[in-house]
């Protein structure tokens, strides 16, 4: 009940409020002045004398097993402190009282707190109104900082297909401004950088051989009709593919693709470190997965 | 006859008409005391009542301070003033209005 600031305790204040009080009775006697002693001997003996006629009269109305005190408490309280009630019928109609209005006691708002963001949220209706209030609302509220993602088909597709372009094109150009490049005007040697081929002496030798992961995935999908198409492979010259087969063409586009694929990726060591050459998986015996 | 009239009744029959007098003492001042005593006052007229009975005991006190008062200034207010206005509450008047309703205080005359 009593705050906590120095001079706003509710005991404090109600002592300035019955100094007020006493102040005006002694005037209403006569005097004008007093001295500090005296007037808070005054209060101290009022503030006595309530305290021990509510006891008194609390402890009598509980005597007659109420809980409720009535004026016969109040009453008999008094007569057991010595006090005359007769005159005091007589006392409160003699005089007129004055009465001062004391202050301070409106209900009295908290405190503005400084750093107030938002209205705080009011009680839920199963907890009572005289439970402290929620902090501020920012602080237990979360709402999700991400937007809700896309699942129109339309719309991942043309992300994925995107991506997938960026990609591409970014690791090209990183590997053309890393690598060697071609030109493809004159003048201008930065405008489209072409990565440099590098022909190879054996170039069908690179495509017979089964490489790293991506070239196994093809070689296993190539095998599936049958495994003497890769001796019609080996024998046939890649530069003119042999139509004998759909498989041994199926096999020449993939192995087509897939120099493609090595040439931009396999190149001769060099000291860049993203351009080494590529470390052969072992042939035999491994356990070949597919990708991702 | 009429019945008997026990010490409360006509105090019961003033608490009726209690909400004309207003004691001086603000009615939430003594319900502050009261409540710290263990009185929960239902009816407000009951804590008026209380706060009546402490006034009237202040202004008793106060009265015979202001009695001992003029009597101590009767003794030279012929030669010195013809009438002394202001008058103030003093220790040396409070205390022996104190002393006959047994409440003995004692003010310290110099700080050691």
């Amino acid at each position: 009940m009593a705050s906590a600031s120095e001079h706003l305790t509710t005991e404090a204040v109600c002592r300035r409020a019955m100094k007020v009080a006493v102040s005006l009775m002694c005037t209403e006697a006569g005097f004008a002045l007093a001295e500090d002693a005296a007037l808070e001997t005054l209060i101290e003996m009022v503030i006595s004398f309530l305290t021990e006629l509510g006891r008194s009269s609390r402890a009598l109305s509980e005597l007659s097993c109420r809980t409720e005190v009535m004026p016969g408490d109040v009453a008999l309280a008094l007569i057991e402190m010595g006090q005359r009630i007769d005159e005091l019928v007589s006392y409160a109609k003699s005089t007129k009282h004055n009465v001062f209005i004391p202050p301070g006691h409106a209900p009295q708002q908290p405190p503005p707190r400084i750093l107030q963001v938002g209205e705080k949220k009011g009680h839920p209706t199963h907890i009572p109104d005289y439970l402290p209030s929620f902090p501020d609302p920012h602080t237990y509220i979360t709402t999700s900082t991400h937007k809700a993602p896309m699942t129109e088909y339309k719309l991942v597709r043309e992300k994925a297909a995107s991506q997938k372009r960026d990609v591409e094109r970014a690791l090209t150009r990183f590997i053309a401004k890393t690598g060697e490049t071609e030109s493809l005007f004159q003048d201008d040697p930065y405008a489209f950088p072409l990565i440099a081929n590098r022909p190879k002496p054996l170039p069908y030798l690179e495509s017979l051989l089964p490489k790293d992961e991506e070239g196994t995935a093809q070689d296993e999908e190539a095998r599936i009709p049958g495994p003497g198409e890769r001796t019609a492979a080996t024998q046939a010259p890649p530069p003119s593919p042999p139509p004998d087969t759909p498989t041994k063409a199926e096999n020449k586009s993939l192995n087509d693709s897939k120099t493609e694929a090595n040439e931009t990726e396999s190149e001769n060591p060099i000291d860049n470190p993203y351009l080494r050459a590529i470390t052969m998986p072992k042939l035999k015996g491994v356990n070949r997965k597919a990708k991702w | 006859e009429a019945p008997p009239r026990t010490a409360g009744t006509p105090l019961s029959d003033f608490v009726m008409q209690l909400e004309d007098h207003t004691p001086t003492i603000p009615d939430s001042v003594t319900a502050y005391y009261l409540n710290r005593a263990g009185f929960e006052a239902t009816d407000p007229r009951v804590t008026r009542l209380a706060a009546l009975a402490a006034q009237k005991f202040v202004s008793d006190i106060a009265n015979d301070a202001l009695q001992n008062c003029k009597m101590k200034a009767s003794g030279q207010s012929v030669k010195k003033q013809p009438k002394d206005k202001r008058l103030t509450l003093t220790m040396d008047d409070l205390a022996p209005a104190l002393a006959e309703y047994g409440i003995n205080v004692k003010k310290p005359q110099y700080f050691t």
